[in-house]
């Protein structure tokens, strides 16, 4: 009760010298709006930069220079990598080559390449999971030339010479899906890799089914889980003597423009902040040293030194919060003046200046927060304050 | 009748560089409802009295310091010499934060209000302190003082005479039994000065409160014939002592010792002598 009544108390003497308490926030919020707009800067460009190599595929994949096998078990523990996405492999330039007909008319086909696919495959995101044992998903000029739609059973077969005869092998699949646009622009079958093994034992003349467990590929589609996991594979995988291409350059130069940028902002923001601190410390210990008569009445009245204590915390609290309030609404009318001034012109479809909620949540609370610490400077010599310098005229 | 104030061999020495000031304290028995005048000149010791009455400065030790609010649980003692005892007084005790809240209002020289609070808000405040918020008892104390048609004004808008009605009007809304009142009229023309002190005389009396007005006002104390507590003072080369006399005491005055009487309703002249 004491302590509710102190805060009110504080809120009063607020009210009292508004003016003086308005300009502590606005010094915080001319301190902090300017920081949240180059914060917002940073993270336009900053998230549409990364943003744009997250979403493209390609800039995660590892590819390999050549043709090297590898055995199975090479496949199995890559996959177990946490820093691997997706990873399939690589079907030979002969064997990947096939045609894809309606399996009620298994003679007109349209030529297609085949390749490895299965769950998690980036390329294809949510349609990957369609892709089963005897399911495939074609990509979208595949299905626009040969007519396909998901539901669709369809042969794909492949072709082989043989001495007296062209030899063929049909595989009957069901269209799960058709892939997303991005995937690839080519005609395109994705299949399960026990599909890609018979095609391959087929055209290499093996005889017997096909077992796509011991099959070894010459190749790999390989994908990091992230653009940070880039570097860690090319470097594991040249050590192991394959020799790799990947965006590791590119995705480094972004991240240290990332890098760069934060710590610019992180030195600007600590100024700022400091700043703020110093203001906020200031005032409130100034105040205190101006209402030493009125709290010290406050004393003999009978409040105890504790309930005191919440004058300065409860008056920096609510000045640092008007402050970012007041910082976080112009920063975001002058994001939304950068935007519509520039609109998309710079940053193909993203704003220049994002200011995310959370930004504001975090300036607010940091902002608090830090008022808090710098009430606790007023905090001792409000405790030292006593009830008999109520007692005297200022 | 249980004393409301029983304070026994007291006494607190205030230091200021190689100056040092004791006040002594031998007897002082207040009952419920009684008035005293605590009469001296600058440096006499009232004020450091007025800060031992009112919890507000400790005693360096005492025989009894014990006060009996009436109305108390089970007309409870409370000794407040018990919390200075075992460690050196740090200011703001429970005990004492509690007593001054519930049980003592205060009268200050220009009415010590609280400028960022209405007059509604500084008369409501030691009962809001005290956990028994009176608003009913605000507007009635208000106009019984005439500043009922000021409680929704700040105090700056109001001239000195008018703030002195107030902070009665605040030292009295939580009903305690002690009012302290320190140099309540020294601000004042004489006019306003007599009807002041008269108004704050009266509305003591009405509540049943006791009342410690510190002045150096002779007049006022002789024409309203109130007991006193005086200072016998002696000084020396590195300070001074004084007793505080309830009773027939000397008091210091222009160089001048007279002696007065608790209880006889009179007030030594300066330069006269009496017994």
């Amino acid at each position: 009760m004491k302590l509710l009544l102190a805060a009110r108390l504080a809120l009063a003497d607020m009210r009292h010298d508004a003016a003086l308490f308005a300009g502590v926030a606005l010094t915080v919020a001319a301190v902090l709006a300017p920081l949240l707009v180059l914060l917002g800067l940073k993270t336009g460009v900053v998230e549409h930069m990364i943003g744009g190599l997250r979403a493209d595929p390609a800039v995660r994949e590892i590819v390999l220079r050549g043709h090297k096998e590898r055995p199975p078990e090479w496949f199995a523990a890559m996959r177990d990598r946490p820093d691997v996405a997706f990873i399939a492999p690589r079907m030979r330039q002969l064997a990947h080559t096939v045609d894809v007909g309606m399996a009620a008319s298994p003679t007109r086909g349209t030529n297609a390449d085949f390749v490895v696919s299965g769950p998690a495959d980036p390329l294809l995101r949510a349609q990957a999971s369609a892709i089963g044992p005897a399911s495939v998903v074609l990509s979208q000029r595949l299905a626009q030339q040969g007519g396909f739609k998901p539901g669709d059973e369809v042969t794909v077969w492949a072709i082989r010479r043989a001495t007296t005869s062209n030899q063929r092998i049909d595989v009957r699949a069901r269209v799960a899906a058709i892939a997303p646009p991005g995937a690839t622009q080519n005609a395109v079958v994705f299949g399960p890799l026990e599909m890609a093994a018979a095609l391959e034992a087929f055209q290499e003349r093996e005889t017997g089914r096909s077992d796509a467990a011991r099959h070894e590929f010459p190749s790999f589609r390989l994908y990091a889980r992230d653009i940070t996991d880039v570097a860690t594979l090319e470097r594991d995988l040249l050590a192991e003597g394959l020799e790799v291409r990947t965006d590791v350059a590119r995705i480094a130069w972004t991240l240290s423009i990332d890098r760069n940028l934060s710590t610019l902002f992180a030195v600007l923001s600590a100024c700022g902040g400091a700043g703020v601190a110093v203001t906020l410390t200031l005032s409130l210990w100034g105040n205190v040293a101006r209402k030493r008569r009125s709290l010290s009445l406050l004393r003999l009245l009978g409040l105890p030194a504790r309930a005191l204590v919440v004058f300065p915390l409860v008056q920096g609290g609510l000045v640092a919060g008007a402050g970012s309030v007041l910082a976080a609404g112009v920063a975001l009318a002058v994001a939304a003046m950068i935007n519509a001034a520039y609109g998309t012109a710079y940053l193909e479809g993203s704003n220049l200046c994002v200011i995310a909620p959370s930004h504001i949540l975090i300036t607010i609370a940091g902002a608090v927060a830090m008022a808090l610490l710098a009430s606790l400077a007023a905090v001792r010599p409000v405790l030292r304050i006593a009830p008999s310098e109520g007692m005297r005229e200022a | 009748m249980t004393p409301l104030l029983d304070i026994r061999n007291l006494h607190v020495t205030r230091r200021a560089g190689a100056y040092a000031f004791r006040l002594e304290i031998p007897a002082l028995v207040l009952a419920p409802g009684a008035i005293l005048a605590l009469l001296g000149k600058s440096g006499s010791g009232k004020s450091t009295m007025l800060d031992l009455l009112a919890l507000a400065l400790p005693p360096d030790g005492a025989e009894r310091f014990a006060f009996a609010p009436p109305g108390t649980p089970g007309g409870t003692v409370i000794d407040l010499a018990a919390p200075w005892r075992p460690s050196p007084w740090r200011g703001g005790t429970a005990i004492q934060d509690r007593t001054r809240a519930h049980h003592i209002g205060y009268v200050l020289q220009t009415g010590g209000l609280l400028p960022f609070l209405s007059v509604r808000r500084n008369i409501a405040l030691p009962a809001e302190i005290a956990g028994r918020p009176a608003p009913a008892r605000v507007e009635q104390l208000a106009h019984r003082l005439g500043v009922a048609h000021h409680l929704d004004r700040m105090p700056h808008a109001l001239s000195v005479g008018e703030r002195q009605r107030v902070a009665i009007a605040r030292a009295l809304v939580h009903q305690p039994p002690l009012v302290l009142a320190d140099e309540p009229t020294s601000a004042l023309d004489p006019a306003l000065a007599i009807e002041v002190m008269d108004l704050l005389l009266a509305e003591t009396r009405a509540e049943g409160a006791a009342l410690i007005v510190a002045t150096h006002d002779h007049d006022a104390a002789e024409r309203l014939r109130l007991p006193v507590i005086a200072f016998e003072i002696t000084r020396g080369a590195q300070g001074a002592v004084a007793v505080a006399r309830q009773g027939a005491v000397a008091i210091a005055r222009q160089g001048a010792v007279a002696v007065a009487r608790q209880g006889a309703g009179t007030v030594a002249r300066p330069g006269r002598a009496s017994s």
